[in-house]
């Protein structure tokens, strides 16, 4: 039996994949949810086979729900309309679902997931591409605990390479995100944050000053108190944002 | 000028009788001075020809080339060259043709002066009148062009920003009208008409035409109902009409793109139940829209959402040429949106 979760906000829509499921006796739906939070809590709780996902949804989107669980199941999208979204189905996902779909289309998804499922899932891989998410919005979702915070860009004041992870510092403290510092190199607005150094990208507004440290070397003091150092190729980007 | 004569019979005639006149005046002066009368009427119509011929070169040179006031020298340059060489021309025409008649040889030295001032004058007075005909033709064509292309421009731009329709909400409209088919035919049925009226009142019509407030009133209804089968669940709308607002007029589109905008940020921004309120009254000379919904300060905005508020906010500029006309506030959670519409309406006119 294959264990099947189906998350997306409107009723309507859960019924149809409902509907169209009844003729499969093989695929059993444990559970339908109505946004992302709900839909987090179902997939740790119930570690479907198969997750039938919308992308837009309420507060946080169906590609940032899956960046916050670290083994994600196996996922057919189903959505409207993005076209960001499409290029990454195309390389990556099962398969995805154009509303409105058929149920030959319908059909040919599941057969696509009964045939890949001895594969290596390669979501991780897709949810690491740039067009997956980030280029149409400026936040980012991390999860604290079992809380998830939705953090827009304009509050990070830096962040710090660790590992396969990036630590994302606000007023509010330390948030820990598994993607790497590269990605917020790209989607990060490049006038208002400038990566100083191999392991920081520091936002500009947040800079008190910038002392000489060493030999060559130089140390921003923030705002705030933190000292950051600046590598011998940060210091001609930071110059040219700052414009001096 | 000279060009445009040509284009009709009459003219052509009037201008070869004043040309005439010209030849027969001119001869008389010169005869005058020196005689016999035969030897000033070859003089005049020799250099009344030449004359001529200068005019036309003046003209087309002006027609490829209309100076501009920086280098209005060479208005004055021209016809100085001109001059220089009918007077050349023209001594040398007679000399050939007379030769050995030497008392109007010698007139015509002593009379270069003369001679020269006065094709001078002819051909700066020429030069003048062209130049100033060719920029009066230059500023209408340019007033008349500016006006044309502004005004293709706002007709491109206002069509532009009113078709521009949510993708998301057509796409999930068919799929809840496709679940809604096996369960519910008829209310499958029900909503493929909503649609189609709603899709209806988006196209069509021009700017210039304004609504009754009842087409209004009926279209938002439209799109409340199916944005109510979608979200039923969690969705309320306070819906509030003033009766002293039912009379007014407005554009088409104004509203539908405030409550799109509102119903997305309450459902896409928040989990649970939403309220959208819409207030219609009327204030002073204008009709006034409140609309509000709650949102999550907390949440950062996400990209492409403010399309819809800057879109009627571009056409109200475009229409009554105001920027004060859409107003936006955040309070706490609630963010409301005003919009005023000038009452200037003329159902009479075409504007």
């Amino acid at each position: 039996m294959i264990r099947i979760l189906i998350i997306d906000d409107e009723p309507l829509a859960r019924q149809l994949v409902l509907e169209y499921l009844e003729d499969y006796s093989e695929f059993h739906v444990i559970k339908e949810c109505q946004d992302g939070f709900e839909g987090l809590k179902a997939i740790q709780e119930h570690e479907p086979d198969l997750v039938f996902l919308d992308v837009q949804m309420p507060k946080i989107n169906g590609f940032e729900m899956l960046e916050l669980i670290d083994n994600p199941p196996a996922v057919i999208f189903t959505t409207a309309f993005d076209e960001f979204a499409l290029k990454a189905f195309d390389a990556h996902a099962i398969d995805y679902l154009l509303k409105p779909f058929s149920k030959e289309r319908f059909s040919k998804a599941l057969d696509k997931f009964c045939q890949m499922e001895k594969k290596p899932w390669q979501l991780q891989e897709m949810l690491k591409l740039d067009a997956a998410r980030g280029q149409n919005t400026d936040r980012v979702v991390v999860k604290v605990r079992n809380e998830i915070k939705i953090i827009p860009f304009q509050q990070i004041k830096y962040l710090e390479a660790n590992d396969d992870y990036v630590n994302l510092y606000t007023s509010e403290g330390k948030f820990l995100k598994n993607k790497t510092l590269r990605f917020f190199e790209t989607v990060l607005d490049s006038d208002l944050f400038v990566r100083v150094h191999r392991s920081y990208i520091v936002k500009v507004n947040e800079i008190n000053k910038i002392e000489p440290y060493e030999k060559e070397g130089y140390l921003i003091k923030l705002k705030t108190g933190e000292s950051i150092p600046v590598s011998k190729t940060g210091l001609p980007r930071l110059k040219a944002v700052l414009g001096y | 000028m000279i060009s445009k004569l040509f284009k009709r019979q009459e003219q052509i005639i009037k201008a070869v009788g004043v040309v005439g006149l010209w030849i027969l005046a001119t001869a008389y002066v010169i005869h005058i001075y020196v005689r016999p009368f035969s030897f000033a009427l070859l003089d005049s119509f020799i250099h009344t020809l030449f004359i001529i011929g200068g005019f036309v070169l003046l003209e087309n040179v002006f027609r490829f080339y209309v100076p501009r006031s920086a280098n209005l020298w060479l208005a004055f340059i021209l016809p100085l060259f001109l001059t220089a060489i009918v007077l050349f021309l023209g001594s040398f025409g007679l000399q050939l043709l007379l030769d050995e008649t030497e008392a109007y040889l010698e007139f015509i030295d002593q009379s270069y002066a003369l001679r020269g001032l006065l094709i001078l004058i002819l051909f700066a007075s020429w030069g003048i009148l062209l130049w100033m005909d060719g920029q009066l033709e230059d500023q209408l064509k340019t007033r008349q062009r500016e006006a044309m292309i502004q005004q293709m421009t706002k007709d491109a731009e206002l069509s532009l920003l009113r078709q521009k329709l949510q993708p998301h909400f057509l796409f999930n409209s068919l799929n809840s009208i496709s679940a809604l088919v096996k369960n519910n035919p008829d209310q499958a049925r029900q909503m493929v008409i909503q649609l189609s009226d709603f899709l209806r009142g988006t196209i069509q019509k021009d700017d210039r035409k304004w609504l009754k407030m009842e087409e209004e009133v009926a279209f938002l209804n439209l799109f409340l109902d199916i944005e109510m089968i979608r979200f039923g669940h969690r969705l309320q709308v306070i819906f509030n009409l003033d009766e002293e607002a039912v009379a007014l007029r407005l554009p088409q589109l104004m509203i539908q793109p405030l409550l799109e905008n509102a119903l997305k940020h309450g459902l896409y921004g928040l989990t649970g139940e939403v309220i959208i309120k819409l207030d219609i009254s009327k204030a002073g000379s204008f009709l006034e829209i409140r609309i509000s919904n709650p949102f999550d300060p907390q949440a950062g905005k996400v990209k492409g959402a403010g399309f819809g508020l800057q879109a009627v906010k571009r056409r109200l500029y475009l229409l009554f040429g105001r920027n004060d006309l859409l107003i936006c506030t955040a309070e706490k959670d609630v963010f409301t949106v005003t919009l005023k519409i000038p009452q200037t309406y003329d159902p009479d006119s075409n504007h």
